[in-house]
């Protein structure tokens, strides 16, 4: 992305969603092919699909002691409603009297019942969490939580899903109706406070359905690990323009673009506009061919990064200069003006398309501060003139990062 | 795509909830009419108030915060007024929970406040029903049973809805409703302004046929859950003492009393409420005429007949509270007809009985007070709730025989009682003069000489004394019948005198208090000993419960008249149309009673098994329960393992009968029809069964092709696990039988093989995998 002087470059509000959760069409749910970015499918639901062969005998066990994980916990109406129970049932048995007899049974009754019904509420659902990267840290991302109801008849009502992601935790309500054999989403705007490794996990799922005397959870260890990159930055260019700006006579990069030369022909592809056919070499291969342009020519940069512990003494000045780095990449990529990453002493990564730009940033989500020595060495020289310029991420003065084109200024942060 | 139900939103449900809570409130209100504690006023607000209320929420609202403030501390100070003015402290307590019941009606309420108000409306529930042991009691906890539980459920839905229950709201005076400072969060602002019509067609619209019908089958579960678990909880005892009973105090209402005024039966003819079910273990013993007797009334007071304090004395109250008590040396104990009586409260403390009896039993340990000269029994205070007693040994002639009369002429009096039962009625037992001490059942008191002349004249008009009370009895009632007829108002000429004298003397129609009065008197001035008793007379056969019924407008009065030759009293009725001969229709049977066959029996058969069977469930019923269920369980495994004998030696004998060609070749022909139709069954029917509830099946999750495919590919999945030596050859097949499953579990109908192939391919396929070792 061009930029200008000063420019706040990168610091790109993302919407924070919120979305209310929407029912999903039956016939959505049924898919059962592994989705990217999901985890598999938990819950009663899906224990009972692998345990179908013995699902009698299981659950008469499960009546009896519940699975791992699941717990019934009175709450406080529930504790009320078993304290009065105590209590007419002490009466009834001080007084013979069947009135309270029946009271007592009616109220333990309930009290089964509530059971009955709670685990019938939990029977037949699935959940699985959609946690795709990447993330950014400071970014607020949308943790999904998928779920479906396989029951026959019965909806499903009142569940409640504990979901953690590093420091961050929330208790999500479902608080519509679940139907039988439907699905919904509830989504979870979560902020990563740092980069590196995040687990997001799906502690457990609760419901006081349905008359709030019991509170049965079930427990969860769905965890979706996702890789939060570098936080985006502010930086300032320092250069001229000029020393920003392509130049178009220092040759062009040999790679697909929109500049004039051509490159090759290839074979059509939708969305292709029908100027570029290249109607000759169609009709001799008889098959539909359009041209290929050789991209501008525009002169392109090294990024390197040094994680010496030596150069970074302050850890949120090395987060600094991870943000700017990663800022960087992204802008110069979206430019075509990376040529290459680099970190450390590691030889240059080409950068050729966006999975390039993306394992850099998945390097510098774990990149630690290491203790070895580094000295920059003279930038990798490919055979290209365009692949001089080298930007160094560095400090600048107490707390500042900066990164140098050739030793010269170029942006802080 | 199949289309989505509405949903309540939290507004709906809020609705809902306040209409609920409504109900409940009215709902165990109203149970309060059951009982009488004198709650009409506050019966009476609510009744007014809450529907109002609950079918305009926008008036919770207008209600202005000095309300709030100021509704607690005056229930609290009315209900004290209320204890120190009444001294009795559950109905004051009842009237206290109406209070806050209705005040938990009408203010706003959040998920507390709920809470509070099902638990006020259970304990009103509770103890009414406790009291009244009415069977109306089942269908008052029923519905207050659905109606709570929906409102709970309503209570989790909208806390769901809102996203978690609401946090306390901190709030200067911990009594003021949540809600009036902070509304439910996410709850829409106006949720008052509610039209039931709109939320009535948005709850049948949500509302699900198949989860409606579910919940009222698990309700109904409920139901036979709670009725299982009655009769399954232990039944022991820990002391047995029903101490609401102290709490609560209640005088008679319908006349019973030591001091019965004449008209006062006559008065609880009027009322044609059901007063006593009898329960008889041999319905042919039930006696021609079934005389309930209740008082032995002895002093003539001018206007009525009431209890002496000498024949009060004659009252002995057991030591302790006890289940049994007995009347020891009584003749009638190889009698083994068993009465069981379910008294109904606000009738009398007074035990209606046949006569004397040998073994009195109730459902829960009960102190009593017993006189076996007078053979009658009584309750300490006026019960506040149905007793239920069995009677055993229960003389049934009409005779009560008291050997001391007949030897001293006079009923023996208890001196250490007799004090107290004259300090009871008022009376010095110090001045002799005015308090007698033998009682001989000849006093007439009357003041007027004249009176006593008449009665003197009108005796010799009957033929005097004759031989014996009996006798006399017979030809009284003969001369108060030729000149009085029946009527139950009572008219005296105007005149001085004693009113019934002054009765007697006229031809004017009277009552069965002033024949049995008249009796009695005559008899007295005859120098016979009589007394005065009421009670019921006679009762109904329901023949759907198998009891008798007696009712209020059975209540009835005659006279027991002394016969010296006999030795006992004697029943003598001069009612007209009564039968005033003791011992006559002894052992009729039931059949000599009218029959109830309306729908009123039908509620009073009802009423009958509810207190049979329910109400007097003890220990002992759950142990003939479990021996019945026994009895019934090894009748039928005898019956099952007679008929599994029966037809084992019914094989043998065919087995052992000559073989012959034709019964060789049915035998054969047999089998082989069977092993046919299962081989066909196996090869075409299945698949043909499989195939059409296929085309059936509403969703492919419900098509027994797709699961039984999918079943087949988790046991090939299980097979090939860990079964890397499968050969090329089976792998390939493997692969295939595989691709054709996966079809028939997702793939579209058109592009199915044959299913029943593709499984028995799958079985041949995981057949050959098992083979193969691990």
């Amino acid at each position: 992305m061009p930029t200008s002087e000063p420019q706040a470059a990168s610091s790109r509000p993302q919407p924070v969603t919120t979305l209310v959760p929407a029912v999903l069409e039956a016939a959505s749910v049924q898919d059962e092919a592994p989705v990217p970015g999901a985890t598999e499918w938990q819950g009663p639901w899906a224990a009972s699909r692998r345990r179908r062969d013995r699902r009698w005998r299981s659950l008469l066990w499960a009546l009896l002691y519940p699975p791992r994980g699941h717990r019934i916990v009175p709450t406080v109406t529930g504790v009320l409603l078993i304290a009065v129970s105590l209590g007419i049932g002490t009466a009834a048995y001080n007084t013979a009297n069947n009135i309270l007899f029946i009271t007592l049974s009616i109220l333990l009754s309930c009290l089964i019942l509530s059971g009955v019904m709670s685990w019938l509420n939990l029977r037949g659902v699935a959940w699985r969490l959609h946690a795709s990267g990447p993330w950014r840290a400071g970014q607020t991302q949308t943790v999904a939580l998928e779920l479906r109801n396989a029951k026959a008849i019965l909806p499903t009502y009142g569940l409640w899903f504990d979901l953690r992601a590093g420091e961050a935790q929330e208790r999500r309500h479902l608080g519509i109706r679940l139907d039988a054999g439907a699905g919904t989403r509830l989504e979870w705007a979560v902020k990563a406070a740092r980069r590196g490794r995040l687990d997001v996990e799906l502690r457990g799922v609760g419901s006081l359905f349905p008359f709030g005397f019991l509170h049965k959870s079930v427990a969860s260890d769905l965890v979706r690990e996702v890789l939060v990159w570098p936080a985006s930055v502010d930086y300032r260019r320092h250069l001229g323009s000029a020393a920003w700006r392509a130049a178009p006579s220092q040759g062009q990069v040999n790679r697909p673009g929109h500049g004039s030369d051509l490159l090759a022909l290839r074979r059509y592809a939708p969305g292709d506009s029908p100027r570029l056919v290249h109607w000759k070499a169609t009709a001799r291969l008889r098959q539909i061919l359009v041209r290929q342009f050789v991209a501008e020519g525009l002169e392109g940069f090294i990024l390197q990064v040094s994680s010496d512990a030596a150069l970074w003494p302050r850890a949120e000045q090395f987060e600094l200069a991870l943000g700017l780095a990663a800022t960087l990449a992204e802008d110069l990529f979206k430019q075509e003006r990376l040529q290459a990453v680099r970190i450390d002493e590691e030889a240059p990564l080409t950068v050729r398309r966006l999975r390039d730009v993306e394992s850099f940033l998945d390097r510098l989500a774990l990149l630690e501060p290491t203790e070895r020595p580094m000295r920059y060495t003279e930038g990798p020289r490919a055979s290209g003139p365009n692949l001089r310029r080298v930007l160094r991420i560095e400090p600048h003065g107490a707390r500042g990062v900066a990164a140098l084109l050739d030793g010269n200024l170029a942006a802080t942060a | 795509m199949e289309t989505l139900r509405p949903q309540l939103n939290l507004t709906e449900l809020r609705q809902l909830r306040w209409l609920l809570g409504g109900l409940i409130g009215l709902l165990s209100a109203w149970t309060v009419f059951y009982m009488e504690v004198d709650a009409l006023v506050v019966l009476a607000v609510i009744t007014a108030v809450v529907p109002v209320f609950t079918f305009f929420p926008r008036l919770s609202r207008v209600l202005p915060r000095v309300f709030h403030l100021l509704a607690f501390p005056v229930i609290v100070v009315l209900f004290a007024l209320d204890i120190w003015s009444t001294r009795e402290p559950l109905p004051a307590m009842i009237r206290l929970a109406l209070m806050l019941l209705c005040y938990r009606c009408i203010a706003p309420r959040g998920r507390r406040e709920d809470l509070q108000l099902i638990l006020l409306a259970l304990f009103v529930v509770v103890v009414t029903g406790v009291f009244t042991v009415s069977i109306a009691f089942v269908a008052q906890i029923l519905l207050f049973t659905a109606a709570s539980l929906a409102l709970l459920l309503v209570v989790t839905l909208s806390d769901a809805r809102a996203g978690g229950v609401a946090p306390p709201v901190k709030e200067p005076r911990r009594f003021l409703p949540q809600l009036s400072a902070a509304p439910l969060p996410g709850a829409e602002a106006g949720w008052e302004r509610v039209s039931w019509l709109e939320l009535l067609g948005r709850v049948r619209a949500v509302a699900d046929v198949r989860v409606v019908a579910l919940g009222g089958a698990l309700f109904g579960g409920v139901v036979m859950l709670s009725a299982l678990l009655f009769l399954a909880l232990p039944r022991f005892e820990i002391s047995n003492e029903f101490f609401l009973d102290r709490l609560i105090t209640k005088s008679t209402r319908t006349g019973f009393s030591d001091n019965v005024t004449f008209q006062d039966v006559v008065n609880i003819q009027q009322d044609s409420s059901v007063a006593l079910m009898v329960d008889v273990s041999d319905p042919n013993a039930v006696p021609g005429e079934l005389y309930w007797r209740m008082l032995v009334l002895d002093e003539y007071s001018g206007n009525g007949f009431r209890v002496s304090a000498g024949l009060r004395s004659t009252f002995q109250s057991s030591r302790e509270k006890m289940h049994v008590h007995t009347w020891r040396g009584l003749r009638n104990q190889d009698d083994r007809t068993v009465w069981t009586l379910y008294f109904q409260p606000g009738v009398s403390k007074y035990l209606p009985l046949l006569g004397g009896f040998s073994r009195l039993t109730f459902g829960e340990p009960q102190a009593l007070l017993q006189s076996s000269s007078l053979r009658l029994a009584q309750l300490p205070v006026e019960p506040a709730k149905m007793v239920a007693y069995r009677v055993e040994g229960m003389d049934t002639d009409g005779m009560i025989r008291d050997p001391f009369f007949a030897r001293e002429g006079r009923i023996r009096v208890n001196e250490s009682r007799f004090g107290q039962a004259a300090a009871e009625r008022g009376l010095d037992p110090m001045l002799d003069e005015l308090v007698p001490r033998d009682v001989t059942f000849l006093d007439l008191g009357l003041e007027r000489p004249e009176d006593v002349a008449l009665l003197q004249k009108w005796v010799a008009e009957i033929g005097g004394p004759g031989e014996g009370g009996g006798e006399f009895a017979r030809r009284a009632a003969a001369w108060l019948q030729s000149r009085h007829a029946y009527s139950l108002s009572m008219r005296l000429s105007p005149g001085e005198g004693d009113p019934l004298i002054r009765w007697l003397n006229s031809s004017e129609p009277g009552h069965c208090e002033l024949f049995a009065g008249g009796l009695v008197m005559l008899s007295r001035a005859a120098g016979i000993p009589a007394r005065l008793i009421t009670g019921f007379k006679g009762g109904v056969w329901n023949p759907v419960s198998g009891s008798i019924t007696v009712r209020n407008s059975d209540a009835h009065a005659w006279a027991e008249i002394w016969d010296h030759g006999l030795g006992a009293w004697l029943r003598s009725d001069a009612t007209p149309g009564a039968q005033a001969t003791p011992g006559t229709g002894l052992s009729a049977g039931f059949r000599s009673l009218e029959f109830d066959e309306g729908w009123g029996a039908r509620f009073d058969g009802l009423r009958v098994f509810w207190y049979r069977r329910i109400v007097s469930f003890d220990q002992d019923s759950q142990m003939e329960l479990l021996r019945g269920t026994k009895e019934h369980i090894r009748a039928t495994l005898e019956s099952m393992r007679v008929f599994i004998e029966e037809k084992l030696r019914a094989f043998a004998a065919w087995v052992r009968s000559p073989w012959d060609v034709s019964r060789v070749a049915g035998l054969v022909g047999g089998l082989v029809a069977l092993l046919s139709l299962v081989v066909l069954w196996r090869r075409a029917g299945r698949g043909w069964w499989m195939g059409w509830r296929s085309r059936r099946a509403a969703s492919h999750r419900r098509d027994p092709v797709r699961i039984e495919a999918s079943r087949w590919l988790a046991r090939l999945e299980r097979a090939e696990r860990g079964r890397a030596g499968a050969g090329p050859e089976l792998r390939a097949q493997l692969e295939v039988t595989r691709a054709r499953l996966l079809r028939l579990r997702f793939g579209a109908r058109e592009g199915w093989a044959t299913p029943a192939v593709v499984f028995r391919q799958a079985k041949s396929v995981l057949r050959s995998l098992s083979r193969v070792r691990r």
